[in-house]
């Protein structure tokens, strides 16, 4: 931020900053420097953090936390990556661990899924195990391409359903829902089939 | 996937992702990370985060002010902080600084300065095409803040488009306090016992006023210091 000293900072890049601020920590400039460069993601840190928890003070307390962190470790930043993705992976880790991790089969969202297969399934140990290359592979060679999209952003990026709806620009009522209960049908389908050995075997 | 070896591939770190998005569409690398279900969920949930993208039920405009206030107190202005305190959350900060009554109006003060700077001037930033938050809403302030006969008035300028106001006071912690309205005029009296109910031990706070358009809040002021003492 810049109080009364941002000006200078207006065409400056962000990794410019992070030099600005650790060439000269202690001093007003150095922390105005730092400032900026947090003040330039805030919005964008809000808004992420707040898709995950859905409410306001927990998303502001994810944010002062994720700032505190990379202000605090600013020094750790050595420019390799772009300071954008640096701060998004601390504020995605973050998210990540404030929130119930989303299974790749299994996802209480789908609730669906459940009573359409009920009963003992062949793919319960991966459903435990999460045997995620081999899902995958799986995901790649079974599924259409906006089915990939949406159960990687769920699944691997624990994106809550109704915004991947609007990512993809899903139509219908259901939304992406069913696209994932798609997804994860075809990818159960495609594990039992190779579990009894009818589609090439297991992998391992 | 013909660019993807998921046998050999390694999928990208998070941080590397913008150094990623930036080579060209052809490249190899950015090939087989597009190929990879789980690289390429991670480029889109970073291009996602860069845009910024509205989110229901989100309040920029209340988190910009606060942010701005956070970032004021415990970045730019970490001299405040005692030698060898670890820094942490803005709300034991502030409460430690409430502490000291000598230096607790000066300090709310200087906050209020520091979030009207962060609020209105953010040189860097791009015209956005979405309100929000203070920095947009230029016009729109608060005209004056004074204790009188037990009570505190509050006068703002009119905010075009808007059919309400409402009060908002918040602690030295930052957080949202009391809210008075929604009201129609541009001027609140509010009765200093209503203010104390409601946030009990509050002498020091800051004011803001938000301008409502059917229910929506369209703009919100700098805040402004208040010393109920």
């Amino acid at each position: 931020m810049s109080y009364g000293v941002g000006e200078q900072f207006r065409d400056a890049s962000d990794e410019d900053l992070v030099r600005r601020y650790l060439a000269a920590p202690d001093s007003p400039g150095g922390r105005a420097a730092a400032s900026a460069v947090l003040g330039r993601y805030q919005n964008a840190l809000y808004l992420w953090c707040f898709r995950y928890v859905r409410d306001h003070e927990r998303a502001l307390d994810l944010v002062q936390d994720t700032m505190m962190v990379a202000f605090e470790h600013m020094g750790g930043f050595a420019g390799r990556a772009r300071f954008s993705s640096w701060l998004f992976a601390i504020a995605r880790n973050r998210c990540l661990n404030a929130i119930r991790r989303v299974r790749l089969l299994d996802d209480g969202e789908d609730a669906l899924d459940a009573v359409a297969e009920p009963g003992p399934s062949p793919h319960q140990s991966m459903v435990e195990t999460e045997d995620e290359e081999r899902i995958l592979r799986l995901i790649r060679d079974e599924l259409d391409p906006i089915e990939q999209r949406a159960l990687s952003l769920r699944c691997f990026e624990q994106l809550p359903v109704d915004h991947i709806t609007r990512m993809l620009g899903v139509e219908g009522e259901t939304g992406a829902r069913t696209v994932l209960q798609s997804a994860r049908r075809k990818l159960r389908a495609a594990i039992s089939r190779e579990d009894q050995g009818h589609g090439g075997g297991r992998i391992r | 996937m013909s660019q993807h070896d998921h046998e050999t591939h390694a999928c990208i770190d998070v941080e590397a992702l913008g150094a990623v998005l930036e080579l060209a569409a052809d490249h190899p690398v950015r090939g087989e990370a597009e190929a990879c279900p789980r690289c390429a969920a991670r480029l889109e949930a970073y291009r996602e985060f860069l845009s910024q993208a509205e989110v229901e039920g989100a309040r920029e405009a209340d988190a910009r002010v606060r942010l701005d206030a956070f970032r004021a107190a415990r970045i730019d202005a970490p001299v405040l902080r005692s030698a060898g305190e670890a820094p942490g959350r803005l709300g034991t900060w502030w409460k430690r600084l409430g502490e000291s009554r000598a230096l607790r109006p000066a300090l709310v003060a200087a906050a209020a300065v520091l979030v009207a700077a962060a609020v209105w001037w953010q040189p860097w930033e791009s015209p956005a095409p979405v309100l929000r938050g203070g920095g947009q809403d230029a016009g729109f302030a608060i005209e004056s803040v004074r204790l009188a006969g037990g009570a505190l008035d509050v006068a703002w300028s009119a905010f075009a488009g808007a059919d309400a106001y409402e009060v908002r006071l918040f602690a030295m912690d930052l957080t949202d306090v009391a809210r008075f309205g929604p009201v129609a005029e541009t001027h609140l009296s509010i009765p200093v016992d209503d203010i104390l109910s409601r946030a009990p031990g509050e002498r020091s706070l800051l004011c803001s006023v938000a301008a409502l358009s059917a229910g929506d809040e369209v703009a919100v002021s700098t805040p402004e210091p208040v010393d109920l003492r």
